[in-house]
């Protein structure tokens, strides 16, 4: 084996540094540089699961993949159900369902408590097409077709009688079976017997109520009309370009996807989430920084004398600055290597028993970009680390260094 | 070759300036075994160091070879080290995390020489000093005086023009400090190796073709004119 002299001896030495060095010392520091991996990157794959959960959620509940709404300065759709053939005709398309949404005041008349909500009207058998209400009943069961008499609500909007355990304001503690009554705006009040009480723990979705289309229709006369249409396609993934397949039909109302209609509210949390995200990251840099130096740091002086025996024999200082980079760089990859074994044990663990967070269970997102840019942060810092003191003691004077 | 000329080297204490060599000319040729003698204080250790080129003077002169090496910068220098020169020391520098074998290899390695041909030149240079079955041994494995030996031979590995030797036997007790002399007189007898010791033991005088004195940061000529006129007739018989 021939050698050049130079970084090969670098080389040389560091992995016999290595092999021979303090096995206690080398075993923390990569445990410290894994678990910095994982600090670095925990949050971000916790974040994906939360956008991931709540992209799911505005699909499965709120918004469709697409979602058509009035043209500008209309309030409602007008010819809805002409509009609603034309688009089951568009390839991609699943399902599609019409929203007419009215505001009401909705009474529990066991107890008196009102709210003032949106209250939502849909096709049942439509519905099941696009949306996953009726997958998610926590009590009673789904609406169907021909309900007239009866209501479905969300778990927040029943809430409990007692008032403290609400996150959010809620009639106080209605059941399955219980009436509500229902004041709209053109001044019909209605009661109704509570069909199915749904939890999907979107606080927004749970608080929302809904009645049949043909029940709707019968107290605000507004046939033919929607306040939105909900539209399902083939996958997420789908949805930009379901949005365009959909335009070029000709199709004159607005037309947008979950995302455009989503990504003002939840773009401005994921952008804290991110502000947070990034912090932690530069936290854990300096942190491993930190580590890195000194390890590095202690174990240069503790050899200073060696530094010295090897610059007295001829060993340019470069080559030995090398070789702690070397150890540093042996280190960093054996840390890191663990640290994204660890991030993979964590995320296979928390995708088999998920998190119970707020808005439901999370299942770790694990971000490949991110963690290889982490990755990358992480060697240049410790290389920058490593190397400061390592230049500082190998630029000594020989005989100082050799004194120790 | 060597050729010291008014060597001069000012230490700074704090604000005080301490003065280890005056002003020192001296001449080695090769093939000399020299000593290095002289009181606690006197500019020895400063005086070898200044000619193994491990520090710089204040003041004066050092050409090895012909070579002025104040002409040397830190690179050269290194480089100049590396190839040219041995060094033992008195507590036997030797890196703690190289096995007998690499400790002496590694000068050779550092030369860029193929890696088979740099443990070849170790083991050789073991077997000589007696430690060819120790090659893998770990240096807390070994006595003190076997590491000295060691030493020796990673100083004599890339076979260099001088070797410099700074108290070698300091740290072993009269039979290794033996051990390490003869070894030493043997590579001077038989390689013709120039070495340059710094001792403060009496009977090493025994070992060294000529002696060369310090007092204070300066040559004791005087001394070194009364021995040199006493021992020189006397040594040669007993050495050979």
């Amino acid at each position: 084996m021939q050698n050049n002299g130079g970084y090969g001896v670098s080389l040389y030495l560091a992995v016999r540094a290595i092999r021979r060095g303090n096995r206690n010392t080398l075993a923390l520091t990569i445990l410290v540089i894994a678990l910095v991996v994982v600090m670095m990157n925990f949050l971000t794959m916790i974040i994906g699961g939360v956008v991931t959960i709540y992209n799911q959620q505005m699909i499965d509940y709120q918004y469709g993949h697409v979602t058509i709404e009035p043209k500008d300065k209309e309030t409602f759709i007008t010819d809805a159900e002409s509009l609603v053939r034309e688009l089951q005709r568009v390839p991609g398309v699943t399902g599609v369902t019409t929203h007419l949404s009215t505001g009401t005041t909705i009474t529990n008349k066991k107890n008196g408590q009102f709210l003032t909500r949106g209250l939502v009207a849909f096709d049942p058998v439509d519905e099941i097409a696009v949306t996953k209400y009726h997958l998610v009943i926590k009590e009673g069961s789904f609406l169907s077709k021909g309900d007239t008499d009866e209501i479905l609500i969300g778990s927040l909007l029943a809430g409990h009688e007692d008032e403290a355990q609400d996150k959010v304001p809620s009639l106080g503690g209605v059941k399955v079976g219980d009436r509500l009554e229902v004041a709209y705006s053109n001044g019909v009040v209605k009661s109704y017997r509570v069909k199915g009480i749904f939890q999907t723990e979107g606080v927004t979705i749970d608080s929302s109520a809904f009645i049949t289309r043909n029940e709707m229709d019968s107290v605000m006369h507004m046939e033919g009309m929607a306040t939105e249409i909900l539209v399902r396609g083939t996958s997420t993934d789908a949805a930009v370009p379901l949005k365009y397949t959909i335009m070029s039909y000709g199709v004159e109302e607005k037309v947008k996807t979950w995302n455009d209609r989503g990504k003002g509210f939840m773009g401005d949390a994921i952008a804290s989430f991110s502000l947070i995200n990034a912090i932690m990251t530069v936290v854990s840099l300096i942190v491993a920084s930190v580590v890195v130096f000194i390890v590095t740091f202690i174990n240069i002086i503790n050899r200073r004398k060696q530094i010295g025996i090897l610059k007295a024999i001829g060993i340019r200082r470069q080559v030995i600055v090398g070789s702690y980079l070397i150890q540093v760089l042996i280190l960093c990859s054996c840390g890191i290597l663990l640290g994204i074994l660890m991030l993979n044990v964590i995320s296979l663990t928390l995708t088999m028993y998920p998190l119970k967070f707020p808005m439901g269970y999370i299942s770790p997102a694990p971000d490949y970009a991110g963690i290889a840019i982490s990755v990358l942060a992480l060697f240049v810092v410790s290389l920058l680390s490593g190397y400061i003191p390592a230049w500082q003691v190998a630029k000594e004077e020989i005989l100082d260094a050799m004194r120790g | 070759m060597i050729e010291v000329k008014d060597l001069k080297k000012i230490y700074q204490l704090g604000l005080v300036e301490v003065a280890a060599l005056k002003g020192v000319s001296i001449s080695i040729q090769k093939g000399e075994f020299v000593g290095i003698m002289g009181p606690s204080g006197s500019g020895k250790s400063t005086l070898l160091h200044q000619m193994g080129l491990l520090d710089k003077p204040s003041g004066g002169s050092i050409r090895i070879n012909g070579m002025d090496s104040s002409e040397l910068d830190d690179e050269a220098r290194t480089r100049f080290r590396l190839m040219n020169l041995g060094y033992v020391f008195q507590d036997y520098a030797l890196v703690s995390e190289l096995n007998v074998m690499e400790n002496v290899a590694i000068p050779a390695i550092m030369q860029g020489r193929p890696m088979p041909e740099c443990y070849a030149a170790a083991t050789r240079m073991l077997e000589k000093v007696g430690l060819g079955k120790r090659l893998d041994h770990l240096v807390f494995e070994l006595s003190g005086g076997e590491q000295q030996r060691v030493s020796i031979a990673r100083a004599l590995v890339n076979t260099p023009s001088i070797v410099f030797a700074d108290e070698p036997c300091a740290n072993l007790d009269t039979e290794n400090s033996r051990i390490v002399l003869e070894h030493f007189r043997a590579v001077n007898r038989e390689l013709q190796q120039t070495i340059v010791m710094v001792s403060h033991e009496s009977w090493h005088l025994e070992y060294f073709n000529r002696v060369i004195y310090l007092q204070d940061g300066l040559l004791d000529e005087e001394r070194m004119q009364r021995e040199s006129a006493q021992k020189d007739p006397g040594w040669r018989k007993q050495a050979g």
